[in-house]
């Protein structure tokens, strides 16, 4: 049986069986891996790896299982014990399939996200890929004692069906280049970690510039130790803004205002961040590593301004949570997020006067409910608007309204590897703590 | 695109005694309830239900080293995993997660091939045994067991009734038991979510060296996360416990004790003010701070990194690091714990691996690759989070052995410091050594006395500058007390345990809102 033969005789099964209402989104992932240590080849894998998620409705009850084991007899099991254990959970009137309203709106095709020459790409080029990287960090520092680097691809084909008929399927692929480079730094030693992901092969960044960043990385980070702690500028790398902004994302979200677990609860409509600040998300761009046309729920894909020049404009409401809250649906998770701002990384380092580059964060985590954050960094001094030397063992806390309304520019960099395309952004007077 | 690894902990430390879920608890019809003739310890669970045999193990172990590789296995795996969750006051909603496949890995030197296949029939064996020969391009290197041979081992999860067996109205009780008791003992609650997992992790590993070995392993867990509203005012916790236990666990007493725990930890938190940031000496707790252990020394001494030398503590054994008060161990063996286990995820039986021994470096944790390249034998730290994965070296229950010091004479040492009580997470940098945890609440030292209580911490260090500075040991050792928490390395989770008496480390780098 096919992905859809299976998805329709689980339908039919789980109704037969008691079900009122059932969804399966299930997913076929295709995916290959190949590193290399010092120019030794060191892993070779390829799998194919299968996800089914059946959610089940039953008098106003759920449950939300999946399965590995695609056997029909076993799926037939798989169901009965599962319908026999809803009738013992509560009703939650709320539980439903979306709607028809939402599920019949248009759904936008994207473009340029699955690269269907994949599975043509031979299996030695990307294993060479790799072990290339490599040779090229082996050569390019003797600084470098050791390094590791791999390719990684991934094949999607992702299936929606549910029991009132819908049926949807979207592919997609990313493909991965990177590694890390190892450097001595007296009894120390300094590792750095660079790649490159897209959704199509030919657009891999070449080898030369990913070995340049992974080495440059590393060597930079020598002699880095903590500055004072005090009152310090900071200014994210803009692979690592993401990490600061996805606290206040996440506190958007409807679980969080339904457990009342959110810092931004009763803050629709107020100013929460620097007017400089706008977070959008957009599922439609093409060769977008977040892009999706629609979501596990099945409904189609939308655009939502979740921050606009600092105001809270919506916060992520999924269908569940749009009843429960009684409040509008906007979209049930972000999809590429997309931050806009004007200015050069230059440009924020050259006004800092004493400040922090973040090229990392570590550790830390921060409280949904008061908003305060607590996260270990390292970097790089800025003196005078000059970057110096490295910094690490560093913490960063705070509390997330501050930090937001003190951002005072916002980059043109956005960062293209990752669904977050956020750009660096500058940040005044944050509590950095170091030495004594 | 940023870098996994993190490594994240969820964890309580506390003891209960007096079982009271006993006879109902027996009634079994759970979502995968055990085969009647199936003996837990015994490993023709896949064999039967797969139609598995020696023929077809020699066949795909042939496969994956019909290029070269010297050594092959593979790893097969069924697991049940359910959640009953309570929000709101209501029992409504479940999860249960079936998971079944089998890894096939071929080695050879330090390259590994693999490949996997969540259909357990001799095409898709070979077919993935086909995929993990792709590591070598040479001669292939026959094999033909004749018979292979399953060595007795020693079980470390020891329950009377799997959770999993139990009905679901029976832990529907449980969620409703823990909600009542929170909201009876504070009126000042507003929110409550309960969880109750459990899970069974059946595995058969099978190897060229013609060794044969299963488990069966456990683990449940209760938690709960409550959010009180005092006079507009909001504060929220998460704890839990659990670990690798039987239904047995789950007592009134236990449950009431978690309760409790979880306002007063709160209360705590109402009470808190912020701390000015900067170095100062820090109390680790004895139980959930063993997390201290797990990334200020443990992952660096997986051999992993060791082999490739991009350790911090590569090429230190024997070397002095700490206090001669300090001994550290990562261990299989303590009973029921999250990190416990019966057999590695590679077949090796599973020792006590010495990290540090009256404060000098020991020996490192080792699965069968490394061991090959150190040759040493196998410690039984090759783990996996699934088929899915590769074995690689991991922490089992890393604890530190109990000095002579008391909690209250190392408080008293201390004129100006913090005292770190419950955590949430942490990490490490292997490489340079920097590691954090977070504190989710604590206390402010002063004069020699606990002050006031302090919440939402970061503590950042480098591990060798912190190992150096530990001064005291307290003779109190616990374990913490999880079922909800994973330890994350290179994409893998796998569930671990850890330990530690009360610490003093003379310095260490505080967070703080306040400069």
């Amino acid at each position: 049986m096919n992905s859809k033969d299976i998805m329709n005789f689980t339908i039919s099964e789980a109704k037969r069986l008691g079900a009122d209402q059932v969804e399966i989104f299930s997913s076929k992932s295709e995916y290959t891996y190949y590193s290399s240590k010092n120019s030794e080849i060191q892993n070779v894998e390829t799998s194919t790896s299968n996800t089914f998620n059946i959610s089940l409705f039953q008098d106003g009850r759920f449950m939300s299982v999946s399965t590995k084991d695609l056997r029909p007899a076993e799926i037939t099991d798989f169901l009965k014990k599962n319908l026999s254990m809803i009738k013992f959970l509560d009703v939650d009137s709320n539980r439903a399939l979306p709607e028809k309203k939402f599920m019949d709106k248009k759904i936008t095709s994207i473009e340029d996200i699955y690269d269907s020459s994949i599975k043509q790409i031979d299996p030695q080029s990307k294993l060479e890929m790799a072990l290339k990287l490599s040779r090229y960090l082996s050569k390019k520092s003797s600084a470098i004692f050791s390094n590791e680097t791999f390719y990684y691809d991934t094949a999607t084909y992702n299936y929606y069906a549910n029991s009132e008929g819908y049926f949807r399927e979207s592919n997609d692929s990313k493909f991965t280049l990177g590694g890390s480079a190892y450097v001595k730094d007296g009894e120390k030693i300094q590792r750095s970690w660079w790649g490159a992901q897209t959704t199509f092969f030919k657009d891999i960044t070449s080898i030369e510039s990913i070995g340049n960043q992974v080495a440059k990385r590393a060597i930079e980070k020598k002699g880095a130790r903590p500055k004072e702690s005090g009152v310090y500028d900071i200014i994210t790398e803009n692979n690592y803004t993401s990490n600061l902004l996805k606290m206040v994302t996440d506190s958007t979200s409807g679980n969080y205002l339904d457990q009342k677990q959110s810092f931004l609860m009763n803050m629709k409509g107020a100013k929460i961040a620097s007017k400089l600040l706008t977070i959008e998300s957009d599922p439609f761009i093409a060769k977008g590593l977040g892009s999706t046309s629609f979501y596990k729920s099945g409904i189609p894909a939308n655009k939502l301004t979740l921050i606009k020049n600092g105001i809270l404009e919506n916060f992520i409401i999924d269908h569940y949570y749009s009843k429960k809250l009684n409040m509008s649906m906007t979209v049930p998770e972000l999809s590429n997020v997309v931050i806009k701002g004007n200015h050069t990384l230059e440009e924020m380092i050259k006004s800092t006067k004493k400040g922090i580059y973040i090229t990392g964060f570590i550790g830390g985590n921060f409280n949904s409910l008061t908003g305060d954050y607590s996260k270990g960094i390292d970097g790089f001094f800025i003196d005078n608007g000059e970057i110096t030397f490295p910094i690490n063992e560093m913490n960063l806390s705070g509390n997330l309204l501050t930090t937001m309304k003190n951002i005072t520019m916002v980059g043109n960099n956005y960062y293209q590897y990752s669904s977050w395309r956020a750009p660096s952004i500058l940040i005044k007077d944050a509590t950095l703590s170091g030495k004594s | 695109m940023r870098e996994i690894t993190r490594r994240e902990f969820l964890k309580i430390g506390l003891t209960g005694t007096s079982i009271i879920l006993s006879g109902p608890l027996l009634n079994s019809c759970g979502i995968l309830t055990r085969d009647p003739l199936e003996d837990p310890m015994n490993n023709d669970y896949f064999v039967r239900n797969w139609g598995l045999d020696q023929n077809l193990f020699n066949a795909v172990l042939q496969t994956a080293m019909s290029r070269g590789a010297t050594y092959a296995d593979i790893f097969f795996q069924h697991k049940i995993e359910t959640n009953v969750i309570l929000k709101d006051q209501k029992v409504d909603k479940a999860y249960v997660d079936l998971i079944l496949g089998a890894g096939i890995r071929a080695q050879k030197g330090d390259a590994t091939g693999f490949g996997f296949t969540e259909d357990i029939t001799k095409e898709s064996l070979l077919g993935a045994a086909k995929t993990a020969a792709l590591l070598a391009d040479g001669k292939s290197n026959s094999i033909n067991i004749q018979k292979f041979i399953n060595q007795k081992k020693s079980y470390h999860t020891k329950i009377k009734t799997f959770l999993t067996e139990v009905d679901i109205s029976e832990k529907i009780k449980l969620l409703k038991m823990l909600d009542d008791q929170l909201r009876l003992t504070d009126k000042t609650i507003e929110k409550v979510v309960c969880i109750l997992k459990d899970e069974i992790n059946r595995t058969l590993i099978v190897n060229s060296l013609g060794e044969i070995q299963n488990d069966l392993l456990p683990r449940s867990g209760i938690g709960c996360n409550v959010v009180c509203n005092r006079k507009d005012t909001r504060e929220m916790m998460f704890n839990s416990i659990g670990g690798r236990i039987g239904a047995e666990y789950f007592t009134k007493t236990r449950i009431n004790v978690l309760a409790q725990r979880t306002l007063s930890y709160i209360d705590q938190m109402y009470q808190a003010k912020d701390v000015k940031a900067g170095e100062l000496p820090l109390v680790i707790a004895s139980g959930g701070g063993g997390i201290f252990l797990h990334e200020a020394i443990g992952h660096g001494m997986e051999a992993d990194f060791n082999r490739k030398g991009v350790s911090l503590f590569s090429g230190k054994l024997g070397k002095k690091i700490t206090n001669s008060d300090v001994t550290i161990i990562d261990s299989p063996l303590p009973e029921n714990k999250d990190g416990t286990i019966n057999v590695d995820d590679e077949g090796t039986i599973p020792r006590e691996t010495v990290l540090v021994k009256d404060g000098v470096l020991q020996g490192y944790m080792q699965d069968r690759m490394s061991a090959r390249h150190f040759k040493v034998a196998p410690t039984g730290n090759g783990r996996r989070e699934s088929y899915e994965n590769i074995a690689i070296p991991r922490m089992r229950n890393t604890y530190m052995l109990p000095g002579k010091e008391t909690k209250e004479s190392i408080i008293k040492s201390i004129k100006k410091g913090v005292y770190a009580e419950r955590f949430t997470n942490g990490q490490v940098n292997i490489s340079n050594g920097d590691y954090t945890f977070y504190i989710k609440c604590g206390q402010m030292i002063e004069d020699g006395k606990l002050s006031y209580p302090i919440k939402d911490v970061n503590i950042i260090g480098n591990g060798f500058d912190s190992l150096s500075k530990i001064s005291m040991v307290g003779n109190d050792l616990e374990f913490e007390n999880g079922g909800f928490g994973y330890c994350g390395k290179a994409g893998q989770s796998v569930p671990v345990g850890y330990g530690v008496p009360h610490i003093k480390i003379s310095s260490v780098t505080v967070g703080g809102k306040k400069s």
